[in-house]
């Protein structure tokens, strides 16, 4: 499989895949190699198309009689573990940037992290079962329908009111952040990948972007303020 | 976010060391800003000053003090020395404690954290910032407002047939002092209580009687003993914090994580005939 990654103004391809499910082709030294930052919105579309990949090479290993559930761990493990960092690295980097520039960016927002809290259900959920089990095919079956509902929803309406308002620049920048935290978290060790609650984090985001009056949030205390007009 | 929990300002609460994931603190920090937000009664009169964060040491009131001359070995003649004087912050922790297996909870998505102790550290908190607003704070140099009221203190007392009488004066004596409304009551929770759960002859609420009385809100407060009524008008009730309530990291073992909620504060009252004290 190919990218296309803008390289001084050449469309160069760079492989996203060696065939064993890894994701050492998005070493720093590729992105090196390739000299420009690419666009964090375009780094989000390789994921997804990543992802349907992998799933896809899972319905291949189900196909497959007998099944093999050590080939079939090999193919999920880094797929879950993947899963797990874009959704972090989303709320890390992009939905902050998407709440500043959207136009439509808090029903947008509020939608994904729910969609991410489905996903990261049926992730850990199918942690808890045997590999190649009926409940473990079940339950990353429920990740992969929350993904692609995600995944499609996520490229009509964030993705694409980001490209429509954020500048090449600032989407380049977002990039080189996006790119920096997947090389840094391989796997999902040191991050917390426990469910969001949607409003908060909306809320929490809003109130960095628009602190109140008082300033009280950028001091690490609770915001409280005053309460005279309470 | 991130940023919040790490930030360069708030290095000293030491968030980042506590082995507390993000959702987890977001639940702590929600839990204490949802319990304390009903029992700050003194921010719901006083002038928000602030926050000046946790360097900001004192607060200027605009006086000086005479010093008895230039420093030694220099000339007297045709100088005149002062000195500025400052209320300094002073500041509070009420420490507190998390089991760590309802971190393990929070972090599983529980929504019914048993955080019983931040609840209790909540109370005194609070009790501690409106004590000292309304009833002042010795060793912090701060003067309560119902300390340094001018007008005798009339008794409210219990009897809630009185208190649209004792409340009517009340206000009646500010205005004549050239004090404008319109005016809050402020009141502990056992006057309170008395209040809302009184109706007068005809069914009309007591309640509602004292805000017509009052022309402004009456004021659930924890802390405050009688009650103390005031202008609403701005500009007489000065709160200066510097680093607002925040919930900072002591230390943990195998079961339990300290934490301790802060806040460095002072208050002054700038127009001491604003507020008359009910006991």
């Amino acid at each position: 499989m190919h990218a296309l990654v803008r390289t001084l103004g050449i469309e160069a391809p760079v492989h996203l895949d060696q065939g064993d499910g890894l994701l050492a082709s998005r070493s720093r030294s590729d992105r090196v190699a390739s000299v420009a930052v690419p666009d964090i919105t375009q780094l989000i579309l390789d994921d997804h198309d990543w992802f349907r990949r992998e799933f896809a090479a899972l319905d291949d290993l189900q196909a497959q009689a007998p099944v093999d559930p050590e080939a079939l761990a090999k193919r999920w493990s880094p797929l879950a573990a993947r899963l797990d960092v874009h959704a972090i690295a989303e709320e890390e980097i992009f939905y902050p940037q998407l709440l500043v520039h959207g136009d439509d960016a808090e029903d947008e927002t509020l939608d994904a992290i729910g969609d991410h809290n489905d996903i990261r259900d049926g992730v850990h959920a199918a942690a808890r079962h045997p590999v190649g089990s009926d409940p473990w095919w079940e339950a990353v079956g429920r990740a992969r329908v929350a993904n692609d509902d995600h995944m499609g929803e996520e490229e009509r309406e964030g993705l694409a009111d980001f490209r429509r308002n954020a500048s090449p620049g600032l989407r380049e920048a977002l990039g080189q952040q996006f790119a920096d935290f997947l090389d840094r978290h391989e796997s999902t060790r040191g991050l917390d990948t426990g469910d969001k609650d949607p409003e908060r984090y909306v809320r929490d985001i809003e109130r960095e972007i628009h602190p109140p009056d008082d300033g009280s949030v950028a001091d690490g205390s609770l915001g409280i303020g005053s309460l005279k007009e309470r | 976010m991130t940023s919040k929990d790490t930030g360069m300002t708030n290095d000293h609460l030491l968030r980042g060391h506590a082995p507390i994931p993000t959702t987890a603190w977001q639940a702590i920090d929600d839990e204490a800003r949802e319990r304390l937000t009903p029992l700050l009664a003194a921010r719901r009169l006083a002038e928000w000053v602030g926050p000046g964060g946790w360097k900001h040491s004192s607060t200027s009131i605009g006086r000086t003090t005479d010093l008895a001359g230039p420093p030694p070995g220099t000339s007297a003649e045709g100088v005149r020395t002062r000195q500025r004087r400052v209320l300094p912050l002073a500041e509070f922790r009420v420490a507190f404690t998390v089991d760590r297996a309802e971190i393990d909870d929070l972090q599983r998505g529980a929504r019914d954290p048993e955080l019983d102790d931040l609840a209790r550290a909540t109370r005194q908190a609070a009790e501690i910032e409106n004590r000292a607003v309304f009833h002042g704070w010795p060793a912090a140099g701060i003067d309560g407002i119902a300390d340094v009221a001018p007008y005798p203190a009339p008794a409210l007392g219990t009897d809630t047939d009185l208190y649209p009488g004792v409340v009517a004066r009340a206000v009646d004596q500010l205005r004549r002092n050239g004090i404008e409304g319109p005016y809050t009551m402020v009141i502990g929770p056992a006057g309170y209580t008395r209040i809302v759960e009184t109706s007068e002859h005809g069914g009309y609420l007591l309640f509602d009687h004292l805000k017509r009385i009052l022309g402004g809100k009456i004021i659930w407060a924890p802390g405050v003993d009688g009650a103390v009524v005031a202008s609403e008008r701005g500009g007489d009730f000065l709160l200066d914090v510097g680093q607002d309530l925040s919930i900072g990291y002591s230390h943990h073992d195998a079961d339990i994580v300290h934490l301790y909620l802060e806040e460095s504060f002072t208050f002054r009252v700038v127009e001491p005939d604003a507020a008359i004290a009910l006991l």
